[in-house]
């Protein structure tokens, strides 16, 4: 990571503290962490995550690998026959590939939060999220139909691949709006940025997403297992959108259409984008992810939901350089 | 099932840790030319690694089994409680960096509390699996409160990636990793300079940050596992 980067300061905050500890004083500490680093250290977090659920007991069964060869299904058989050979390869070397799955995850995580490694680790997980997409993913069911927002179209992993992208360590001339454009530009990130968003209300829209009982279905699914009160939560959901699946998928098309556009808006409009971003992550993550299914065991990754967030954050409008406001000082 | 290997070699790293920590309880009073004062700056930092080391290892491997459970419960609440009294101490005096790492400290007992708690828990129902080891985890899917164990992933890996940012800034004085009981720590680095270096390197308040970052990355395993 450039030192640029590191001290740049863009929406930049400083936390520090000094105190005299007893009759020595040597307390010092400061630090400085820009909004894209804070961002790069999220994405190494769930990067860890990743890395420690795939060490669970669930993915050294066959099912795993039986998991990974459902993604095949639909597919064209260019893409689904080299998905069929790498389950069966899995099914036969299971403890050994998984480990090493498991391993590299771990080790992208370790890599983008420790500095020196941080762009090589970043280079690595676009390579790594490529070929889980294809391979694990079965490239989200895009090619295949089974592609949903509520599922974590179009497919979890590949949002660690544009993570990576836009978040990578070095600046562009000029100063950039937000973070996502310090290394690729604003008008790639934006276009990015409104793909992704439309292509997230193009599956809200498709036909076995707005069929009866196909949304209010995609959530009772997830239950099983759960806590009680996030059980709770989604039988909730659930009876609220039974019935209304078409209305539901509407609704929801609408208000991905408005977040892809809202970034070409004027800063404070962009801003109420991004939170509508963030808040509509988060009730997928929750209501219709079901956190991951981290929480009912045997989930190889948290889901989209926090994907789609830290996206969002990495859009959000720059402040002046060099001007962390007096509340950013003091945390 | 988590291959055993896997675990063994875990609980290895556990005991490495608790090694690790056990010298520099040793190591520090007599670099600091007061061998005859044990409990020096920090030590209650070290202390609480080496038992998490010794607690872990148990759990990863059987053998290597210790103490029974109702006593790790009572050794982990009371380092909970004794960390979060330095940690509300430190936030009142607004040392605000070195709450920020007795709250770490806070949270890896709590976890290994909650992890011992609900581990009992899952034994004494008939469940299997007790202490014996995470090689019975599958036992151990009668987990209550699960979502706390997902805080508590949460917060360990959020602590560990923060951890290794700062390690790798080199800006950061991890002197403060001991809060007010580190008063030892500068002129312990600096004495620690003219020492060989494997001296140098286990006495360095960034090694003890880095068995920091392993025990909380191993927690959030082991939590993920019981779930």
């Amino acid at each position: 990571m450039s030192e640029a980067a590191v001290q740049g300061g863009q929406a930049g905050w400083r936390a520090s503290a000094g105190a005299a500890g007893e009759g020595a004083g040597q307390l010092r500490a400061e630090t400085v962490l820009d909004a894209r680093r804070a961002l790069q250290l999220g994405l190494a977090g769930i990067w860890l995550l990743d890395g420690v659920l795939q060490y669970q007991p669930a993915m050294y069964a066959k099912a795993f690998g039986q998991m990974l060869a459902g993604t095949a299904a639909g597919n064209p058989s260019v893409i689904a026959r080299p998905i069929t050979w790498q389950a069966s390869l899995l099914s036969h070397h299971l403890v050994l590939l998984n480990t090493i799955f498991a391993t590299i995850q771990l080790l992208l995580g370790l890599g983008i939060a420790i500095r020196p490694t941080v762009r090589a680790a970043l280079a690595a997980s676009v390579a790594w999220s490529l070929a889980v997409w294809w391979f694990g993913e079965g490239l989200g069911g895009v090619l295949s139909g089974g592609a949903s927002p509520l599922n974590g179209a179009p497919g979890a992993v590949i949002l660690y691949a544009l993570l990576a992208v836009l978040l990578w360590p070095t600046d562009r001339r000029g100063p950039a709006p937000f973070p996502a454009a310090r290394a690729v530009g604003k008008h790639v990130a934006r276009a990015l940025w409104l793909v992704l968003w439309l292509s997230l209300a193009y599956f809200a829209l498709a036909p076995a997403n707005r069929a009866p009982g196909a949304v209010s279905g995609m959530i009772s699914g997830m239950t099983d297992g759960e806590p009680h009160w996030l059980s709770a939560l989604m039988k909730g959901a659930t009876s609220l959108v039974t019935g209304a699946d078409m209305v539901t998928s509407i609704v929801l098309a609408v208000a991905f259409v408005v977040i892809a556009a809202g970034v070409y808006l004027p800063a404070p409009a962009v801003r109420g984008t991004l939170v509508l971003a963030v808040v509509v992550s988060l009730v997928i993550w929750v209501v219709a992810e079901a956190l991951g299914g981290i929480l009912a065991g045997g989930a190889t990754d948290p889901n989209s939901g926090p994907l789609l967030v830290l996206l969002a954050l990495a859009y959000w409008p720059a402040r002046a350089v060099g001007t962390p406001t007096e509340k950013e000082a003091s945390s | 099932m988590t291959p055993s290997w896997l675990l063994d070699l875990l609980a290895a790293i556990m005991l490495v840790i608790s090694a690790a920590s056990a010298a520099r309880i040793v190591a520090r009073p007599l670099l600091a030319g007061r061998p005859w004062r044990l409990v020096q700056a920090g030590t209650d930092v070290d202390l609480a690694n080496l038992l998490m080391g010794i607690a872990m290892a148990g759990m990863f491997t059987s053998r290597l089994t210790t103490l029974p459970s109702a006593a790790w419960e009572v050794l982990f609440g009371l380092l909970t409680a004794w960390f979060g009294y330095r940690a509300w101490a430190d936030t009142r005096s607004v040392r605000g960096l070195a709450a920020e790492r007795c709250t770490l400290h806070v949270v890896h007992c709590a976890a290994m509390l909650y992890m011992f708690l609900a581990l009992g828990t899952a034994a004494s129902s008939g469940s299997g699996g007790g202490m014996g080891g995470m090689g019975g985890s599958a036992a151990m899917s009668a987990l209550r409160y699960p979502t706390l164990a997902g805080v508590f992933v949460l917060l360990l890996i959020g602590y560990g990636v923060w951890d290794l940012n700062q390690l790798s800034s080199r800006r950061h004085n991890f002197g403060a990793a001991g809060g007010p009981a580190t008063s030892i720590a500068a002129p312990a680095a600096a004495a620690a300079r003219r020492e060989p270096v494997v001296r140098a390197f286990l006495l360095a308040p960034e090694t003890r940050a880095g068995w920091d970052v392993v025990l909380g990355i191993a927690m959030a395993f082991m939590l993920v596992i019981m779930i």
